[in-house]
């Protein structure tokens, strides 16, 4: 486990909140209480790693539209949900927006601790994706719009011959870009270039959804 | 040939002649057809959705169905000046106007209001040139200066000062008055009037101007204003905030807010919850509008009719509001006109009213007939034991039973069906002593109290009590004697007995069953707010084994820090002890009990309630606004029963808003101590209100809009609030929504006004158990 990862505890229950930290606190978890979601969403690093844990019923926010409100952040900071309430379809639902949990009050460690272990380790796999594709994005974007014309139709399976066809430009041309391709993405075959491509096409979509 | 010339050129001037005339007859079918469809463009100052337009719209619209007009060339316009008042907008629209209206121009312009009557007059050359103009709904100071003389027009009169003469009448006492008014260029002008025309009336008053606040703010204001203070609102088309509001809906939210009554100049706000005022009828200036119109259309020369005023304003009051600022009827000058005066029982009851005293004649008349009749036959009877035998009859027919004490000689007298009924042994001669022993033991000395009582002073005493006859039955009587004797001396006691076993089974029934549904409607909204509670009992439960495992866990790492080990238990113990007072609150919910009489701090039982399903509420994504009066006097009654009434209008309140967006979703829970020692709660939503048809039927058992309901929640809260000494009220509010309220009498010190046992007794008459 991560030693930068934090737990951050959202519950309006004072008692509940102290208790909840208090416990994870002492099986060595660092922890970050946060006695309303208002508190929450205004305090609260998007950026560090770790997971978090949040009551599902509080004045102001229902979990779920805590959760919607969160969007891509609650990836990387994956979402444990405690409930007084074993409501299934509302669980569903939790589940389906992308919950690492949904727990049922009053929650026993045996459980809780093992549910905060794996969600700080989608945490940590969650951030590495998300480098590696930012990484990828910002490679992508030195790219100029030629390259990227090439980059799209190597992708696509096309031959160099075909290439220089489709852009009416020289294949001696599209051979220079299509080295600039290779080098600016850092690839080593085409395969790994098509690889890339496919990843780009992914996050777009996503992004697409998202919007 | 020669005579043929003059033939040719005959039918040459028949062609010619028939041509000319073909030509006059289109050319008048034209005229005719051009009279008949003349156009009009009716041209409002405001939006479509403004009250005052759609009431002009109704009157003027009714009026020209009955003039020439066509209804296919009526043309509306709605500039929306309050809103887009910016010169750009208004050069844009006419020049929109004269695009849209370039084929088909208008004959007659109806500008309804300043705003439509200065953008029409602004562009007279431009701007339908040709079209006669007339206007409707201007005060005559508003007036556009370059307005031709005579221009057609019916003059308004909202006036400001005859409506605070009003108020100044109904409330001679007034120190203080507040004007309110918005903060766009239509509340400005107003503003400005107000100014000008109230300053003869500071003379030992204040006037204080609510000029252009925001509206919260406003709202906040007129709750808390001084006592002697009225309010005059003119016009809030927009607030210090810049928000946007119809002044109709604002005045709903003065009048429901404000501590003293509130007077306008609108009769759109009339039904607000305004008092009133003087002003003119939206409706009667459409109508004067329609017959201007009309009399343009049939031809009268627009330059000889000059602007004036129509029968179109007057004094109009909201008689319910009169009721509830205790205001005086009798001062309204002559000719107010009374909204909302509830028809009195001699208008609504007329035809019963005579039927029911011509009846009472009838039966009167054939009562002194027959008492005649008796009066001879007894004449004619000698033998005074068979009267004796009828009337025995007759009161027994009755279930009635007779009974005479005669002091002097003790000697107690009993109708055959009064001993039966009181279980007394036949034929045998009774004292006072053998009377008295049919009664239960712990009645008798009562009894032979109120008899030596009654003949000592004269008065007549009533009892009921329960008898148990030889054969082991037991029944309830009514008694009532009566003392008699000369001069006023009385000498012997003439009692009447009656049965009401029957009634008192009924009532006892009736209580019975009234407990039970109590019950189910506790245990059934308990059930609903199970998942609730479960909730609030699991918080304490998860801070508890939190807590626990977290000192497991420090036991097991080493030795441990026993600041931290004290201070988890102390954690552990008020977690322990809160989930207890969730337990206890729900034992004490679910108890059969019967009505206590504590007294009770009705902001704690509101408090506590709304404590109890605070997760109720949050499942739901209802705010909740709490508005406890300060200084509230304590009722009487029972905790457990009063707070499920609260409880049930709060369930009630959040279902009714349940279709309606989250972030709309409020409901105020209010305390107010009123005037005579009366307290009210009132819980106020805004879902869909009750509909109007069911308004009058809420309260009744079985009866529900829901449709999983079992109609008997309202029912009950009524039930429990009149035993309360109380009322519980169910109404719309303005800006929607509804308001279920109820009133009980505070505790009064020493008196005791509260009699349950009372209030059980009505139940059998006013709820079909």
């Amino acid at each position: 486990m991560d030693a930068e990862s934090v737990v951050f505890v959202v519950d309006d229950d004072p008692s509940v909140l102290k208790a909840l930290t208090r416990l994870l606190s002492g099986e060595g978890f660092r922890t970050r209480p946060f006695a309303s979601p208002a508190q929450f969403l205004r305090d609260h690093d998007p950026d560090v790693p770790g997971c978090i844990i949040l009551d599902f019923a509080m004045p102001g926010f229902n979990g779920l539209e805590l959760q919607k409100h969160l969007g891509g952040i609650a990836e990387r900071q994956p979402i444990i949900f405690v409930s007084g309430q074993s409501d299934i379809p509302i669980s569903v639902s939790a589940m389906k927006g992308g919950a690492a949990d949904f727990l049922t009050k009053p929650v026993d460690a045996a459980v809780l601790i093992p549910a905060v272990r794996s969600a700080l380790r989608r945490s940590a796999v969650a951030r590495e994706r998300h480098a590696e594709s930012e990484l990828l994005q910002a490679r992508f974007s030195a790219l100029t719009s030629r390259e990227r014309s090439v980059f799209e139709l190597v992708v696509k399976g096309r031959l160099n011959k075909q290439i220089a066809g489709d852009l009416g430009i020289a294949e001696k041309t599209v051979k220079v870009h299509r080295g600039h391709v290779m080098g600016k993405m850092r690839a080593q075959t085409v395969a790994e270039l098509v690889q890339m491509g496919g990843r780009l096409d992914a996050l777009k979509a996503a992004a697409g959804e998202s919007i | 040939m020669f005579d043929t010339v003059p033939f040719r050129l005959g039918i040459v001037s028949l062609r010619l002649l028939l041509r000319v005339l073909f030509a006059l007859a289109t050319v008048s079918a034209a005229a005719t057809a051009d009279t008949d469809r003349r156009s009009i463009l009716v041209l409002f100052s405001n939006q479509p959705a403004l009250p005052a337009n759609q009431l002009i719209l109704e009157g003027l619209e009714a009026e020209l169905r009955t003039g020439p007009a066509d209804s296919e060339q009526i043309f509306y316009e709605y500039l929306d000046a309050v809103r887009f008042d910016s010169p750009e907008v208004q050069e844009a629209t006419a020049a929109y106007f004269r695009i849209k209206y370039a084929k088909r121009p208008p004959d007659i312009v109806l500008a309804v209001g300043p705003q439509a009557l200065v953008f029409i007059d602004e562009r007279r050359s431009t701007l339908f040139p040709q079209a006669a103009l007339a206007f409707a709904g201007v005060r005559e100071e508003r007036l556009p200066l370059g307005l031709p003389p005579r221009t057609p027009g019916i003059l308004s009169e909202w006036n400001p000062v005859r409506s605070l003469e009003l108020a100044l009448k109904l409330q001679p006492e007034t120190r203080n008055i507040f004007v309110v008014t918005g903060s766009s260029t239509f509340d400005k002008g107003w503003e400005r009037t107000a100014r000008e025309k109230f300053a003869p009336f500071a003379a030992g008053r204040e006037i204080i101007y609510l000029a252009g606040l925001p509206l919260d703010e406003l709202i906040d204001r007129v709750r808390h204003l001084p006592p002697n203070s009225i309010i005059v609102y003119l016009s809030l088309f927009e607030d210090g905030k810049g928000q946007q509001f119809l002044p109709r809906d604002v005045a709903g939210r003065i009048a429901t807010a404000a501590n003293a009554p509130v007077y306008g100049v609108y009769d759109t706000f009339i039904g607000t919850g305004i008092v009133g005022g003087y002003m003119d009828t939206f409706k009667s200036v459409g109508r004067q509008l329609g017959v201007l119109a009309n009399r343009l259309l049939r031809g009268d020369d627009p330059g000889s009719i000059s602007p004036y005023e129509a029968e179109t304003h007057r004094y109009i009051v909201d008689w319910r509001q009169l009721d509830r600022w205790s205001l005086a009827e009798s001062v309204l000058p002559p000719g107010t006109e009374l909204r909302f005066k509830p028809a009195s029982m001699w208008e609504l009851y007329k035809t019963e009213i005579l039927l029911a005293i011509a009846l009472i004649l009838l039966q009167s008349a054939l009562l002194v007939k027959s008492f005649l009749e008796i009066k001879r036959r007894k004449r004619a009877e000698a033998n005074a034991r068979q009267s004796e035998e009828r009337m025995d009859v007759a009161v027994s027919g009755a279930n009635l039973g007779l009974w005479n004490w005669s002091v002097r000689d003790d000697a107690v007298w009993a109708t055959e069906h009064c001993r039966g009924m009181l279980g007394l042994p036949r034929n045998e001669p009774l004292t006072r002593q053998g009377f008295l022993q049919h009664l239960p033991a712990d009645e008798r000395p009562g009894a032979a109290r109120r008899m030596s009582a009654a003949i000592q002073s004269g008065d007549a005493s009533e009892a009921e009590y329960e008898v148990t006859r030889p054969d082991g039955s037991s029944r309830w009587v009514f008694s009532m004697a009566m003392p008699k004797g000369e001069r006023g001396k009385p000498d012997h006691l003439l009692g009447v007995v009656l049965d009401i076993t029957d009634r008192k089974r009924a009532e006892a029934e009736a209580e019975h069953q009234r407990r039970e549904l109590a019950h189910l409607t506790r245990v059934s909204i308990l059930g609903a707010l199970s998942g609730a509670l479960a909730h609030e009992l699991k918080q304490p439960l998860t801070a508890i084994l939190s807590n626990a495992q977290a000192a497991q866990g420090l036991l097991k790492r080493g030795p441990p820090d026993v600041e931290e080990l004290r201070d988890i238990l102390a954690d552990i113990v008020a977690d322990n002890k809160r989930a207890g007072e969730v337990i206890e609150h729900l034992r004490t919910l679910l108890k059969k009990d019967e009505i206590g009489t504590e007294r009770i701090d009705i902001n704690d039982l509101v408090s506590a309630t709304l404590k109890l399903c605070r997760s109720d509420l949050l499942l739901r994504s209802v705010a909740i606004s709490k508005e406890l009066a300060g200084d509230i006097p304590p009722v009487k009654g029972d905790r457990v029963q009063l707070g499920q009434v609260i409880l049930n209008l709060i369930t009630n309140g959040c279902e009714a808003m349940a279709d309606r967006p989250v972030s709309s979703r409020l409901l105020i829970v209010r305390t107010a101590a009123l005037a005579d020692g009366i307290v009210s709660v009132s819980v106020t939503d805004n879902g869909v209100g009750i509909p109007t048809e069911m308004q009058r039927r809420v309260f009744e058992p079985f009866y529900s809009t829901k449709p999983l309901g079992l109609g008997l929640g309202l029912s009950i809260c009524d039930w429990i609030v009149a035993a309360h000494g109380g009322k519980l009220y169910a109404e719309n509010n303005p800006s929607g929504g509804a308001t279920f309220r109820f009133e009980l009498p505070a505790a009064s010190v020493g008196s005791e006004k509260w009699m349950p046992n009372r209030s059980y007794s009505s139940l059998t008459t006013t709820l079909p158990y």
